[in-house]
């Protein structure tokens, strides 16, 4: 009994021991387990806190980075994978002077791959409308003008199709057929008046097309060019002979023979007004309507010139030649900056208000960034292919907008970056009312600059040739004068007055005075 | 005045004293009158004495008679010893112990006044007058002066002085009626009554605080303890829902969906028994909604138009035979572009298969052919990019709608399993297989497009350049798509392992373009936007410096014999040319053997790389077009330079021109060639830039500028006369040695392009820019540069801000209107603190009303 009771209880022992055991198993295992899963848990909590801990900065910044992107596409309305423009269009905030750019993240996205649907998915619908195509298939190749103020533009066919529009709101103006060849267009100071280089002369229309004015002395006119300032339209022909036309005052102000040739290359400095012109021997020459023979001359290529832009500060030149290369000058040294090979050469250069380059060549247009800043060749900041070959290119005046006019019609493309955005409404007013305009040319008439004031250095400080000759006036001695004297003296000045009249001598004083009121 | 007062009574005083002493003092006055008889001759011999010199005097007449009136001119006052002191005349009255109050009198007297001077005499009075006057005006006018002075320096006197202002009045200060309409609508508002006017200090007028006490306290407060307790629940009800919209568990929202569906069906049950014409409205309304989204085509997976058809369909059968269709049609839409991985299984070529379905089918087809077949594809790809690129960028959601419409179509029931099966044979065969009927549709639809091409390649040839890039993201997308595709390894294990080979012989094939120099030319041609390779920059570089090294070496060699010069120039020329040649023509070698490559590619692989595919299109569509007029173009220029070289006489001209010629071959064989890859007009300006090469501009140009340099520059001097020095006569020649010695050679010129190779400044003076010149220093200035510094700060409109401008411009004269009456100043301009107040501030000073009115009456008062 005593055995068995002792078995029994050994037995009972037995189980109970191997309940604990099992218990303790279990408990074991359990307490692995939990310890697997707290040592699990703590890895990923480790982790967690690594990745927040190290970088946790990163972290957060790529969240933000993930937001924007969202948030973008969200804006753009497409995908985000499309809003590579949005994602790179930084605020003026960030970058300062260099505002307005599309900035590329890195050089694979740099090759121009930007497209004009890329910036139309990402930018406004209003700023979306600025880019616009027209099919003018039968009288091209078409040359453009923007006005002064970049609201109004006007398309020359050469096969004679004229038209003036305000291209922001597509309001046409008027278009007629000159029944002629068109060699150029151009505003003249205001929207109001445009002038057209036709085969029998250049011809003066009003916004309206209704015909004001022909020029049929200036005839075979290839290329005009308008200086607000002084009121002269200038213009170049076939022959050879550079013309300067007073718009104001319908009279010739000069008329120079260059006897360089066929002119078809020609354009202005903005700041001193010069005219620059392009020959066949690869130079370029500089204009004034005073002087009878160019007041410089570069040889620029070894090929023809083919194209001449002027930068808006009037330092920098940039010519292209039939021998494939861009150059860039700069007008203060007369060395050239830099000089690219491109793939032909350009056929139309413009330069925008914030010194972008746009070349044509063929039917493709490239927008170069800072030419006028490196020596290096550049790579270009935005390529597009039109559907024609390119006539004329021009940068539309306060706008992100470059003008092509090619053998099928315009095109109007959207550059960011490229025009001024600060609006001087005092010298020019894109949003002037009709009265504004009025006003504006009474203006422009009065402080209108004569055309002898046109020249490559600003001699208006200096004094005139005559004092040179003359001794210094301070050396004299200085009487005092009786009463008697001085009347006799203030007779004497009367009659030297009178007679200086005579002589159609200019009073110094008067003149600056004249000046000080200005 | 005390004094003045003292003055006028003290003689009276004594005269009083005086009378009452006479009176009291009679009977001792007898014995005086005895002595003053004694002193009278005396006193009348002193008068005649003292009146011997002349001047008037009082006279020392004493009294005679004691009398009543006494006349007060009879007083001494002249010697003080004649003078009667008051002690003398009231010494006597200390005795008295009567008069005491003429004692207080007295002592009072003595104590508190003071004797005044006598007044002065009436002249001295007035100079004191006038004196004291001068001070006081002039005190009062010097208030003027910092006015007036301020007055005279203004540059501008704007009359009248006090310039009105227009200020804004503050609302707090009381309103006071000025106009006609103001005192009407015053007079309007004082017809108010009373009580209907808001008192002040309080918040209601008398009559609303009537009503309000009209009701009773008690109920006042049930009623406010509703409004609260509405605002609670209306509070809580709105908090609720808010939450309850802001709850984005899936289980609840799906939830509530089937709320809502299975409370729309038993709405329908009801309409179906009660209502069968409003049951048909609804379900008009259903087909109307589904016509909506089969246009929208956004009719997929488990969307709630889905679900609500579902509920609709139990009702009819055609119903549901229509969203069957509609399912299906979309499932082809959608497979239709699936399938095309699986066509490329065949070809290496992964990207773009729609094209390459379309040339192996109509290789025959003329408008099949590669670059019109691209387009056409492109013209295909244009019209569905949209579903497209919305498929593949959001294929996971796809996926998932996938999903969704399985389930869907297998709740549908038991009747259409047979489509069903159908259905998800499509869903299995997606990507891999290619149905009969969709191939013909694909087909079909392409050969539209294709027959549409041509016109297409001419109208829209500028919107499919524009679009071009865009497709480039759009396939890139696709790429991306598949990859991802891959990555959640659907069953398309077939594809993948294609996609493996489509990579591997890519990358053999790039190896094998690596190997090839054409490969770095296709790419400077094919990707005319990229930049030019390193090589170029290099070479440019070396051209300018070559530029440079040209003029130096040009102008070093001027100096010696012409004809040397020109050798040497010309063989410069014509061994750089060479160099350039040899530059020039290593692309167009590339060239021609480029379209070999490509055609031998083409023939082994048809489907080549895409993007090459497309750059040829990209040449074709756009460069074909402009060729034509380019070239004319060139040729215009080349014609206008012949005359110039003409004019040279260069023996290069002929090889320039049968280089020409040989370029218009060039051209001609470009326009024949028409199922060729077009040569692109870069290769044939090179050959123009070739033929300008042979001009030597430069020699040319140094020549000119040699020329302008004599031209401007000062000439030798001749001072040579014969017979000075040496005999002179005929037949006697002067030694060139003498000529030599009197020859003033001409200074060389300090000209400002002189370091300039490449530049020609003329240095011919601007005579006509004179007469707008100064020719003598203006008057303040003393040197040129303080003027010139003067004169270079600009003051006009445009540089300056307005109001200086408009300060700059102010005319200095009087400013006064017509008819204006200027009046006298008013001392109203001393209020506005004299000196400190500048001419400027005189025509903006600004009137204090109130203030000045208050002075005003101040001195009225005055």
């Amino acid at each position: 009994m005593s055995e068995q009771k002792s078995s029994a209880k050994d037995l009972d022992l037995e189980k109970k021991n191997k309940r604990k055991k099992r218990t303790k198993n279990a408990k074991r295992y359990y307490d692995d387990k939990d310890q697997k899963d707290e040592k699990d848990d703590g890895d990923a909590s480790k982790q967690k806190t690594e990745t927040f801990t190290v970088d946790g900065a990163d972290v957060s910044r790529r969240r933000l980075a993930k937001w924007k992107k969202r948030r973008m596409a969200k804006i753009d309305g497409g995908d985000p994978s499309r809003s590579k423009v949005a994602k790179q269009q930084k605020t003026a905030f960030e970058h300062g002077e260099e505002a307005g750019y599309v900035e590329f993240e890195s050089d694979e996205e740099h090759d121009s791959r930007l497209s004009q649907t890329d910036i139309v998915d990402a930018v406004d619908v209003t700023s979306a409308t600025k880019h616009f195509d027209l099919s003018l298939k039968d009288f091209g190749p078409y040359y453009i003008d923007y006005n002064r103020s970049g609201r109004h533009l006007v398309l020359g066919g050469k096969r004679g199709h004229m038209a003036a529009f305000d291209w922001q709101t597509k309001k046409l103006h008027c278009e007629f057929n000159a029944l002629e060849t068109v060699n150029s267009v151009k505003w003249l100071h205001q929207e109001t008046l445009l002038a057209a280089a036709q085969r029998s002369g250049v011809y003066v229309y009003d916004n309206q097309g209704v015909e004001i004015h022909v020029l049929q002395q200036l005839d075979a006119v290839l290329r005009m060019e308008f200086l607000p300032y002084h009121m002269l339209l200038v213009t170049a022909n076939e022959k050879g002979f550079l013309g300067y036309t007073d718009v104001s005052m319908g009279t010739r102000a000069a008329s120079i023979c260059t006897g360089l040739g066929r002119l078809d290359v020609m354009t202005h400095n903005p700041q001193n007004a010069v005219v620059l012109l392009g020959h066949a021997p690869g130079t370029v020459t500089m204009w004034t309507p005073t002087t009878k023979g160019p007041v410089m001359k570069m040889l620029c290529h070894k090929a023809p010139v083919s194209a001449l832009a002027v930068d808006s500060t009037g330092n920098y030149v940039a010519t292209s030649g039939v021998d494939r290369r861009l150059k860039v000058f700069d007008l203060r040294t007369c060395q050239p900056l830099s000089t690219t090979r491109l793939t032909m050469g350009a056929s139309s250069l413009d330069f925008s208000q914030r010194g972008l380059l746009a070349a044509a060549m063929a039917t493709r247009v490239q927008v170069y960034r800072d030419v006028c800043r490196q020596t290096s060749v550049v790579s270009p900041y935005l390529s597009h292919m039109c559907g024609g070959s390119v006539q004329q290119l021009q940068f539309c005046p306060f706008e992100d907008v470059l003008g092509v006019g090619h053998q099928r019609g315009f095109t109007s493309l959207i550059v960011p970056g490229s025009g001024e955005a600060d609006i001087d409404a005092m010298e020019v007013n894109p949003y002037a009312t009709k009265k504004q305009r009025q006003n504006a040319e009474v203006k422009l008439l009065l402080d209108k600059l004569q055309p002898e004031m046109i020249g490559l250095t600003n001699w208006v400080k200096d004094l005139s040739s005559k004092s040179r000759s003359r001794p210094p006036v301070s050396k004299q001695p200085v009487k005092k004068l009786g009463k008697k004297e001085k009347e006799q003296e203030v007779r004497e000045k009367k009659r030297a007055s009178v007679k200086t009249e005579d002589k159609q001598e200019y009073d110094p004083t008067d003149v600056l005075a004249r000046f000080r009121k200005r | 005045m005390v004094g003045a007062i003292l003055l006028s009574e003290l003689p009276l005083c004594e005269r009083g004293l005086a009378a009452e002493a006479d009176d009291e003092e009679i009977p001792s006055d007898d014995e005086d009158v005895a002595q003053d008889v004694e002193d009278r001759p005396h006193a009348r011999l002193l008068d005649a004495i003292s009146s011997m010199d002349g001047n008037k005097r009082l006279k020392h007449t004493l009294r005679t008679i004691h009398g009543q009136n006494v006349s007060e001119f009879g007083f001494k006052t002249q010697k003080v010893d004649a003078q009667t002191l008051m002690s003398e005349m009231m010494g006597s009255l200390h005795k008295s112990s009567s008069h005491s109050e003429l004692k207080k009198q007295l002592k009072s007297v003595y104590t508190t006044t003071e004797v005044v001077d006598t007044p002065a005499p009436k002249h001295i009075k007035e100079k004191i007058q006038r004196s004291v006057g001068y001070e006081k005006t002039v005190k009062e006018l010097s208030k003027w002066d910092p006015v007036v002075t301020a007055n005279r320096k203004a540059e501008q006197m704007k009359f009248p002085l006090e310039q009105p202002t227009q200020k804004l009045i503050n609302t707090h200060i009381t309103f006071r009626p000025i106009t006609a309409l103001e005192k009407e609508i015053q007079a309007e508002l004082a017809k108010i009554k009373p009580e209907n006017r808001i008192p002040k200090g309080k918040l209601f007028t008398p009559a609303e605080e009537e009503e309000m006490k009209a009701m009773s306290l008690e109920e006042a407060r049930e009623r406010r303890a509703e409004l609260m307790k509405m605002r609670a629940i209306m509070y809580t009800k709105a908090s609720k829902l808010r939450w309850q919209n802001k709850i984005k568990s899936k289980r609840y929202r799906r939830g509530k969906k089937k709320e809502k569906l299975k409370q729309m069906e038993k709405e329908l049950e009801e309409l179906a028994v009660t209502d069968p014409e409003a049951l048909m409205d609804r379900m008009n309304e259903v087909e109307r909604k589904r016509l909506e989204e089969r246009g929208r085509l956004r009719h997929m997976g488990g969307g709630k138009f889905a679900r609500q058809a579902k509920v609709f369909s139990k009702y009819d059968n055609e119903k549901r035979q229509q969203i069957q269709d509609m399912l299906s049609k979309h499932k082809e839409l959608v497979k239709k572009h699936r399938q095309l991985p699986s066509s490329s299984e065949s070809e290496d070529e992964a990207e773009i298969p729609n094209v390459t379905a379309a040339t192996t089918v109509h290789s025959k087809n003329v408008w099949m052919q590669p670059t019109v077949s691209s387009l056409a594809s492109l013209s295909v790809s244009q019209n569905t990019s949209a579903v497209e690129v919305r498929d593949d960028e959001d294929e996971e959601e796809e996926d998932e709608e996938e999903a969704k419409e399985r389930k869907f179509l297998a709740s549908f029931d038991v009747d259409e399993t047979d489509d069903e099966d159908d259905d998800e044979d499509d869903d299995e065969d997606d990507g891999e297989d290619v149905e009969g009927d969709d191939v013909e549709k694909s087909e079909r639809s392409e050969e539209i497009a294709a027959v549409s091409a041509p016109p297409l390649q001419q109208v829209e040839a500028q919107s499919v350049q524009e679009d071009e890039t865009q497709k480039t993201v759009e396939i890139e997308s696709k790429k991306s798509g598949k990859k991802g595709r891959k990555q959640r390894g659907s069953t398309h294990e077939e594809e993948k392992r294609v996609a493996e080979e489509n990579e591997s012989k890519k990358m053999e094939t790039n190896s094998q373009k690596a190997g090839k120099k054409s490969k770095k030319q296709r790419v400077s041609t094919v990707v005319d936007s990229t930049a030019p390779p390193e090589d170029e920059e290099v070479e440019t570089s070396q051209s300018q410096e070559n530029d440079a090294d040209e003029f130096e070496e040009v102008q070093t060699k001027k100096k010696k014999k012409k004809s040397k010069k020109q050798k040497d120039t010309t063989a410069q020329e014509t061994a750089q040319s060479g160099q350039e040649k040899h530059e020039i023509t290593a692309p167009v070698i590339s060239d021609q053997e480029k379209p070999e490559l490509g055609t031998t590619k083409e023939a082994a692989k048809p489907k080549k790389n895409r993007k090459r595919g497309k750059k040829s299109k990209n040449s074709s569509s756009a460069t074909e077009t402009a060729i034509s007029t380019e070239e004319k173009a060139l040729m215009a220029v080349v014609k206008g330079l012949q005359t110039t070289t003409n004019e040279n006489e260069n023996p290069n001209t002929n090889t320039s021109k049968a280089k020409k010629g040989k370029t218009n071959k060039k051209t001609t064989d470009t326009n024949t060639k028409t199922d060729k890859i077009p040569e692109t007009p870069a290769d044939t300006l090179m050959t123009i830039a070739e033929a300008f090469d042979d001009d030597d501009v430069v020699a040319e140009f140094v020549e000119e500028k040699r020329r302008v340099e004599e031209e401007e520059g000062e000439k030798d001097k001749d001072l040579f006369v014969p017979g000075w020095g040496s005999w002179a006569g005929a037949g006697i020649v002067p030694s060139n040695k003498l000529r030599k010695r009197f020859i003033k050679k001409a200074q060389p010129q300090a000209r400002t392009d002189n370091k300039i190779g490449h530049v020609i400044i003329s240095e011919k003076k601007n005579t006509a820019v004179e007469k707008h010149m100064l020719d003598k220093i203006p008057y303040p200035y003393k040197t040129l540069d303080q003027m010139q510094t003067t004169l270079s700060k600009p003051i006009g409109r445009d540089f300056t801000s307005e109001t200086q401008f408009r300060k700059n411009i102010k005319p200095k004269t009087v400013v006064n209107r017509i008819g204006q009456v200027i009046q006298p100043i008013d001392d109203r301009a001393l209020l506005h603190g004299g000196q400190k107040r500048k001419a400027v501030d005189i025509e903006l000073n600004t009137k204090k009303p109130t203030e000045t009115s208050a002075k005003r009456k101040k001195k009225g008062k005055h």
